[in-house]
């Protein structure tokens, strides 16, 4: 039996309403909507890592936003260990999940001196007595790797990955169950990421933190997380245990982005699963599946009937969102591209 | 053996600025032979956009520079400032949405060229702009000359500004991190249009990015770049199979690959030099384990170490038994 979930997102589905111009309002045009995410759901476990993989766009960092109270969902739940998080958290409510985002050059306050930053947290959220707040301070800066003297030093003063380090540092201020780490090194210089990368491994050991790390780049994920969801126009097309996504994946999405990404030791490429096309433009998406115009197997089917994510017939712990994820098309089923040389290469 | 048609010999470029004088490209020598694509490696901050800057012959004008650039056996003139570009030599950019005008129609800024450059006529210029949104998978190449860049996605912007930088038919394209902008599946359809292109038009691809697994499935050689100087070059197999430059060892170790699972990344530990006060000596030492008393004197320049590969590391034998740990692991 399976341990309780910590975090749950239950059927998170979020829309955006394109800006209108006057002109739309006089003559009543209907803003166009942008369906950022889509009925996601999945449930962590805690001390797990779940990783989101997914192109720009697909609406990653929407649902971090979602899961952390930035955003209100349009419809669905963000559950926390059994109660209901409404969007506007108690205070204590806040504590229990926090983010790091990308971008570790804005999202510091330029003013205020690494040590103030840190203390404004431990302060407002009462974490420790306040005749204890600087001395916390420099525990947080020594947890992440970092000099006490750091916290007299203004952000412009810092590298990237020294900031990101402060980053996660003011993110686990106030003790957190959840982390949600959004790209947290695809800003930084590839010498750098591996200690960012390292530092957040062996957080989560020494604290018991339960990570959600958001990429764009399977290699991190692969390195970091025990479970990878990904995610292609909003919706989670493909979950399963990390190694098993990477050696058997189901979805023909999954199965063309780990063709696509570049690897130094894969020489020769398997062409055979790499996939044309553009995304589709979140404002028009396909009928259907989302992804059968760029699908390699897609059938006439697949141009009209959403498959839903279902869990493999003999393996629970996997799910993926393809009508043919666990057999082929049956035959009645025309495709759309001619499919023969694609059989040899599915298992 | 052709002769190569870029040739850049103990290239220096300073770059004055209120903090000092930055020490951008500091001896680079290289040559790129017709159809090869050679691959620079480099973090941010170690040179590569100056050094491409100084090929395309547009160096900013706080800029002094030393050394020889030639293309097809013509000098490039270093002087900074407003020169003109280079005969030849073309270049695609990082931001395919920044790059292109956005009040043109993009099959008019591939024609410009054509027309203005090669002389041709309007109907002529139109004609070789299609036929070049076609060689670039332009689908539809008629439909989509009127378009304006914001009606295309990021992927179908960059391949306009490929035939843009093939339009003045140029024997070289500089690339300074063409696909990292762009979505993994995108980058891929990217990096083979570079290859066909390269091989179908023969012209020579200079390709700069911070992306080991990128350069090592699009070139055949590589230059591992760091503080405004080459540490290592060679071909892909010699250089990241058995490097000998500990900086590339490092690089190797440091990175994430997506054939493998945890294998243990090994951090390099500090931060790349300031380039403005680089003392002499290697600039890799303060970051090196392998580093020794007589690596704190002295120039660090390339050596050939065989036909492969060249290092400029003194200490290169000392690596030479560690290839890195998943490699062996591999095998």
């Amino acid at each position: 039996m399976t341990p309780p979930p910590i975090l749950e997102a239950r059927g998170l589905t979020k829309t955006f309403s394109s800006r209108r111009s006057v002109g739309d309002v006089v003559f009543r045009r209907p803003s166009e909507e942008l369906q950022a995410l889509e009925g996601v759901s999945f449930q962590v476990v805690r001390g797990e890592s779940l990783g989101i993989v997914g192109e720009s766009g697909c609406g990653k960092s929407t649902l971090a936003r979602c899961l952390v109270g930035l955003y209100p969902p349009t419809s669905g739940q963000t559950v926390y260990e059994g109660t209901v998080f409404e969007h506007k958290r108690a205070f204590s409510d806040r504590k229990k999940i926090q983010i790091v985002f990308q971008d570790p050059y804005s999202s510091l306050n330029a003013r205020m001196t690494i040590g103030q930053a840190l203390r404004e947290v431990l302060a407002v959220h009462k974490v420790v007595a306040s005749d204890r707040v600087a001395a916390r301070a420099v525990e947080l800066l020594a947890l992440v790797g970092l000099d006490s003297e750091i916290a007299n030093v203004y952000p412009r003063q810092l590298s990237g990955g020294q900031r990101q380090r402060v980053n996660i540092a003011r993110a686990l201020a106030v003790e957190p169950e959840v982390l949600i780490a959004d790209e947290p090194v695809s800003a930084l210089d590839v010498s750098i990421q591996a200690t960012v990368l390292n530092l957040l491994a062996s957080l989560r050991e020494r604290l018991g933190l339960t990570l959600i790390l958001i990429a764009h780049d399977l290699s991190v994920v692969r390195y970091l997380c025990d479970r990878v969801a990904v995610m292609y126009m909003g919706r989670i097309v493909e979950m399963a245990p990390t190694e098993t996504l990477f050696e058997d994946p189901r979805h023909p999405y999954t199965q063309a982005l780990l063709a696509a990404a570049p690897s130094l030791e894969r020489k020769s490429r398997d062409d055979a699963r790499s996939i044309g096309g553009d995304p589709p433009s979140p404002f028009d998406l396909p009928e259907g599946c989302h992804f059968h115009p760029r699908c390699p197997m897609a059938t006439d089917h697949c141009t009209t009937a959403r498959p839903p994510l279902q869990e493999g017939p003999d393996d629970p712990g996997r799910q993926a969102a393809c009508h043919y994820a666990w057999e082929p098309p049956p035959s009645h089923h025309s495709p759309l591209i001619p499919r023969e040389p694609r059989e040899e290469n599915r298992r | 053996m052709t002769a190569p048609v870029l040739q850049v010999r103990d290239l220096q470029v300073r770059l004055s600025s209120p903090r000092g004088v930055v020490h951008a490209v500091r001896g680079v020598s290289f040559d790129v032979e017709a159809g090869h694509t050679h691959g620079i490696v480099g973090e941010s901050g170690s040179g590569k956009t100056t050094l491409l800057r100084a090929i395309l012959g547009l160096l900013p004008s706080n800029a002094t520079a030393g050394g020889t650039i030639s293309v097809s056996s013509r000098q490039v003139p270093l002087a900074g400032g407003r020169a003109k570009a280079v005969d030849g030599v073309s270049i695609v950019f990082q931001e395919p949405m920044t790059a292109l005008n956005p009040v043109v129609r993009v099959g008019l800024q591939i024609s410009e060229a054509p027309r203005f450059k090669l002389g041709l006529g309007r109907r002529d210029a139109r004609n070789r702009a299609l036929e070049l949104m076609r060689l670039v998978g332009i689908p539809d190449p008629v439909r989509r000359f009127d378009a304006y860049p914001h009606e295309l996605s990021g992927g179908f912007s960059q391949r306009v500004l490929i035939a843009i930088a093939l339009s003045a038919e140029p024997k070289i394209i500089l690339c300074d991190e063409p696909t990292t902008a762009l979505d993994v599946t995108v980058q891929d359809q990217i990096l083979k249009l570079f290859r066909r292109i390269s091989e179908e038009t023969g012209v020579a691809i200079v390709y700069v990015t911070h992306d080991l697994a990128v350069v090592a499935q699009t070139c055949r050689t590589v230059s591992v770049m760091y503080a405004g100087q080459f540490l290592e070059s060679g071909t892909i197999d010699a250089v990241f199979g058995r490097p000998r430059h500990p900086y590339t060892l490092g690089l190797l170790a440091a990175v994430p690959d997506v054939s493998h699972g945890r294998t243990p990344l090994v951090a390099i530990p500090g931060s790349p030099p300031d380039l403005v006060s680089l003392a002499g000596g290697c600039p890799f030492l303060p970051r090196c384990s392998y580093g020794r008393e007589e690596c704190a004197d002295g120039v660090f320049s390339l050596r050939s170490l065989n036909r492969h590969q060249s290092t400029a590391c003194i200490r290169s034998d000392a690596l030479s038994g560690s290839a890195p740990a998943r490699e062996a692991e591999a095998s």
